[in-house]
């Protein structure tokens, strides 16, 4: 009898992504930041050094490894590290505070410019050498995330929130325009990270549920994440967060391999829209479970998208930086548990 | 106002030009109607119709954006004639997004909206300090003050300035909280006076706060 291919971190998490063998027990993986205070006083990696210098970046990185438990690794901590190659002023932060853009520097598309040497940035060129190290120290055995932002998103720092949602009505043509330029930038930092060693990456874009109209990710940006799908080529999952119930679909024709989803969105009703065209990560709560919530509350979240199908476990967003440590190794405790809940029945929402 | 009338204002308020809010303002002007009727029963009531559409799910934040738009020119050109008027606001309300925080959408809805209730509303933006409040509140007597945070991390500001508040005025204002990661239960935790979930809640809380003196 030949023996069964074991289970590793790496084999889960890619056969989640793209909805494959189901092995003994489902992947729980990190598209956004799990890093928390608590996780950087035991890698003795803090906030804001974690962003600017590769070798902290990766190390901090490894702890969602190493010390959560989780089955894969992804060193961009903040939605920043484009804006300030395109020329905000990024506030760095703290080990309590992320880092946020101070200043929307691009109100017209007259002024909109891509830094020819963008990659060698040094806010770009540190995910990249901390993804090359992280390849390096873990390729082999642990899936490796990226991330970059969308031009959606990167549109929010260069014109600011306010401004830019407001176009999308009285400026249709400027809005295009901004995408239009700025997915140069998300194809040009996605394929640089897939070759420095990403196995996938995230692209964040947020239109989200709360913000805008399921006809405007269509109208708008629905044909520029198929073309940047197209470009890159590799492996991308979208992080695209609050309620979007009402778009899931538009997310199957962009041509992601998976969708990165949040609490908000009920995991039985997405897994059937779906219908496992993608695949699903998420989507355990931050508000009131992950963070302020008990081990026991994670693990009645975690338990019932697992039974609801979901194709990799994880929480639904960037978890706030006060999360109890815990709390993050009670989802990978319950994806121990394997795929029959014990004592708990799926038909209890959480 | 007939219901076709205030039809011709909530259509104003949704038009991306500016000069359509403007064109019904001032045709109601020559009309005599006076200035204060133009505002309560026409414009207020379109961005309260508006804001109902919002919060049902029906349009969302870019179609209320530029609603605000178009209701803050409108506002703009009935001011000098309210003045004539002495028109006294409902209330008076100062709101502010806590220090280390930068975010604003949600705070900003909070101000159109109560501006819209007729509260004559003192923006303090962002990045504001416990003593800002404080010096605003000393100056202007406010009768509410609403306080958002956007982030975990931030929102942890809001007791400090709840308490310094409350030891700093012997007859302190209502305090108002919101934000993302705000809940009924943390706004009960730190003792805020209210707590608007939404935009349209806050004012709400805001109107029954006023109603019964400041009564939780």
């Amino acid at each position: 009898m030949t023996e069964p291919i074991p289970s590793t971190p790496k084999r889960r998490f890619l056969s989640g992504l793209f909805g494959g063998r189901k092995w003994d027990r489902i992947s729980v993986a990190n598209p956004t930041s799990i890093v928390s205070v608590e996780l950087m006083e035991k890698t003795g990696i803090f906030f804001p050094d974690a962003h600017l210098d590769s070798k902290k970046m990766a190390g901090l990185a490894a702890g969602g490894y190493e010390i959560l438990g989780f089955d894969s690794v992804m060193p961009e901590f903040s939605a920043t590290q484009e804006a300030e190659a395109l020329g905000c002023v990024v506030d760095w932060g703290s080990p309590t505070m992320m880092p946020d853009a101070k200043t929307h520097p691009m109100k017209e598309v007259e002024a909109l410019q891509i830094p020819e040497n963008l990659l060698e940035k040094p806010s770009m060129k540190v995910v990249l050498e901390a993804l090359e190290l992280l390849r390096k120290d873990y390729g082999n055995y642990v899936g490796i995330i990226g991330k970059v932002f969308g031009p959606w998103t990167l549109s929010y720092h260069l014109a600011g929130v306010q401004e830019f949602l407001l176009w999308t009505l009285v400026d249709p043509d400027k809005v295009r325009r901004f995408l239009d330029c700025l997915k140069e930038v998300t194809i040009t930092f996605a394929k640089a990270q897939l070759q420095a060693g990403a196995d996938v990456v995230v692209i964040a874009d947020h239109a989200t549920g709360d913000l805008v109209s399921p006809k405007t990710y269509q109208d708008f940006l629905l044909p520029v994440h198929q073309e940047i799908n197209r470009r890159i080529g590799g492996p991308t999952i979208l992080h695209l967060c609050g309620n979007s119930s009402d778009r899931l679909r538009l997310f199957v024709e962009a041509g992601f391999d998976a969708y990165h989803f949040e609490w908000q969105v009920d995991s039985k009703m997405a897994v059937q829209m779906i219908n496992h065209e993608i695949s699903l990560i998420g989507n355990i709560s931050n508000r009131g479970v992950l963070f302020g919530g008990t081990p026991e509350d994670v693990y009645k979240q975690a338990r019932y998208s697992i039974e609801a199908g979901v194709d990799i476990l994880a929480p639904e967003c960037a978890v706030p930086l006060q999360t109890p440590i815990e709390n993050l190794k009670a989802i990978v405790e319950a994806a121990k548990e394997g795929y029959v809940t014990q004592g708990f029945s799926p038909e209890d929402h959480p | 106002m007939t219901r076709e009338e205030i039809n011709r204002f909530y259509n104003a308020l949704r038009d991306t030009t500016l000069a359509t809010t403007e064109t019904v303002v001032i045709e109601n002007l020559k009309k005599k109607v006076p200035p204060i009727v133009i505002l309560n029963e026409g414009v207020l009531v379109a961005m309260r119709i508006i804001g109902q559409e919002f919060k049902a799910g029906q349009i969302w934040v870019p179609e209320v954006l530029l609603a605000a738009r178009n209701m803050n020119r409108g506002i703009e050109i009935l001011k000098p004639e309210l003045l004539k008027d002495k028109l006294e606001p409902k209330g008076k309300f100062v709101i502010g997004t806590v220090k280390g925080d930068i975010h604003d959408i949600g705070k900003n809805l909070v101000t159109m909206m109560m501006t819209g209730e007729g509260y004559q509303v003192i923006d303090l933006g962002i990045d504001v300090p416990k003593e800002r409040f404080l010096e605003v509140i000393s100056h202007d007597h406010p009768d509410i003050v609403g306080i958002s945070a956007l982030l975990t991390t931030t929102m942890l500001e809001m007791p400090g300035i709840i308490k310094a508040i409350r030891n700093s005025f012997s007859y302190p204002p209502r305090i108002i909280v919101g934000g993302a990661p705000v809940t009924e239960k943390f706004a009960d935790e730190i003792e805020a006076d209210g707590y608007g979930e939404d935009a349209i809640r806050a004012v709400e809380v805001a109107n029954y706060l006023l109603s019964t003196g400041g009564q939780k």
